[in-house]
């Protein structure tokens, strides 16, 4: 099991963040209200946004270290994103969109074992009657399928979701949590699931860090952060025991 | 008449003044011209010009595409004031007057401006070869393609741009193979804009190429030169240019609707 291990310090508009979060395996669930700096964080796990000092390293990789100069960047981080909206390339299909993933490899060897993972993933996460499909003409739950597939092929460091499940209908949800849910049980990479819903915390999230006005307030298992009152309110708005989105 | 009524007829009066007036010669010059196009399309002037045209708009398209892609893309990524300023500046050619241009061209390449000097007094100078022309085309044209292809990049999906890069794709990669066929229609009409203003160029040709017949004698040119001695010529090499813009127009047309339809 590989580890995750983050402290970043910056200032981005009005906002300080102020994160540290000791090596973790296994899934992090990050939640907090817009504005207490998720996306700031995702950005400088990714190597968009730059912090002013910090350290952030998956497994045996220093992806930064500002005591160091070292600033890996974006594409040789190997952390695989996958955006609200699934990010799909459009213009290709899916079987196009997981080929990418292989065809971006550095070298020659990377690339086959890419391939090979990649054809494993089209078969475990059920993709083989969809590869000739448009990504325009997919559900939600096959977008993030998809999206997992070409996320995954790239053989990544960790996994980045961010709101995996907010783009989809209430009915579809629920089953794309679950099979979300088992999948990530069985990474042996660290990921990171940012989410303004308490089902999916609960559900995804081997730990939970509640993010507020760029600290991070609460961390811990469910339980612990249930228990915390004032962190499951600052985590899903006020008094709130249901799911709340936006 | 009601006072809806009147405003309504007064409305499609004052808009249909306008597309008459655009419509009405490009009409004539076609009804006129059918049987007078036979006769001029056989003059000696026409196939020479209708040759160096495609040469030379084609050779300038393929300059203006290469180097523009990479430049707009550059320009829609960046969030600093340069880009900003640069991608105003770049607008320039579109504002300057063609014969302007021309001597703006002569000034900086021509065998007494700037690389005159650099090459010495017998040193090879572009003025007044096919090259020129190619040059000119390129000044006056670029613009279009630019500006189309800096607002299609900008439209794009910030999102996708960066999912490409997690996944290892280098710098090129991601522009040729995500950002260019996700832009694909807006790159397209920009080419297509562009193609046509270089096909039209005549005032900073004049200037900076002449008028040497198989050189540097486009289709423009070739009208104007016609027009001095035989009207029909004249309209006969109008009617080609009309039928170009027109077959232009359509195969731009199906090639956005075919780019746009993948998604």
């Amino acid at each position: 099991m590989s580890t995750l291990e983050i402290s970043v310090k910056a200032s981005v508009g009005a906002l300080e963040l102020e994160v540290s979060l000791p090596s973790f395996s296994g899934t992090l669930a990050l939640v907090g209200p817009n504005g207490a700096g998720k996306s700031t964080l995702l950005s400088m796990l990714l190597g968009v946004r730059r912090p002013r000092s910090g350290r952030i390293v998956v497994g045996e990789a220093v992806l930064f270290d500002s005591a160091r100069g070292l600033d890996m960047p974006i594409e040789t981080r190997r952390l695989a994103w996958v955006p609200q909206d699934s990010g799909l390339f459009p213009h290709l299909s899916v079987r196009g969109n997981v080929e990418f993933a292989v065809d971006s490899a550095r070298t020659e060897a990377e690339r086959t074992s890419r391939a090979n993972r990649a054809n494993e993933l089209i078969e475990e996460l059920e993709l083989g009657g969809l590869t000739n499909r448009r990504i325009s003409t997919l559900s939600g739950g096959e977008r993030q399928r998809v999206a997992l597939a070409r996320a995954l092929t790239a053989e990544p460091r960790a996994l980045l979701l961010d709101e995996p499940l907010a783009a989809l209908d209430v009915e579809s949800r629920e089953d794309v949590r679950q099979f979300l849910a088992r999948w990530l049980e069985r990474l042996t990479i660290p990921s990171v699931v940012v989410t303004h819903d308490p089902a999916d915390a609960r559900m995804l999230g081997r730990t939970i860090a509640v993010l507020e006005r760029g600290k991070v307030t609460v961390r811990g298992s469910w339980d612990d952060v249930s228990r915390s009152t004032s962190g499951f309110a600052a985590a899903f708005g006020v008094g709130a025991p249901s799911p709340r989105a936006g | 008449m009601t006072r809806e009524r009147r405003e309504r007829v007064l409305l499609i009066a004052l808009g249909a003044l306008l597309a008459a007036y655009l419509v009405m010669p490009v009409a004539v010059l076609i009804v006129s011209s059918t049987r007078t196009f036979t006769e001029g399309i056989g003059h000696p002037l026409v196939w020479p010009a209708l040759r160096l045209s495609l040469l030379t708009t084609t050779l300038s398209l393929v300059v203006i595409v290469g180097l523009g892609t990479p430049l707009s893309w550059l320009i829609a990524r960046s969030t600093a004031r340069w880009a900003r300023m640069l991608e105003t500046v770049l607008q320039l050619p579109v504002v300057v007057p063609p014969a302007v241009a021309g001597v703006a061209l002569l000034l900086t390449f021509g065998r007494r401006g700037l690389l005159g000097a650099l090459m010495g007094p017998d040193g090879w100078a572009p003025t007044f070869t096919t090259a020129a022309v190619v040059m000119a085309e390129i000044f006056v044209a670029a613009p279009f393609f630019l500006q189309a292809a800096v607002s299609a990049f900008r439209q794009l999906d910030d999102g996708v741009l960066l999912v490409a890069q997690t996944l290892g794709a280098s710098p090129v990669r991601v522009l040729l193979r995500v950002a260019v066929p996700m832009a694909g229609p807006g790159l397209v009409s920009g080419a297509a804009m562009s193609w046509a203003r270089g096909l039209g160029e005549f005032g900073a040709t004049l200037m900076f190429a002449g008028n040497l017949e198989g050189r540097t004698q486009t289709l423009p040119l070739a009208i104007y030169t016609a027009l001095e001695t035989d009207l029909r010529v004249a309209q006969s090499l109008s009617v080609v240019l009309i039928v170009f813009a027109l077959v232009l127009l359509v195969v731009v047309r199906a090639l956005m609707k075919s780019l746009g339809g993948e998604r």
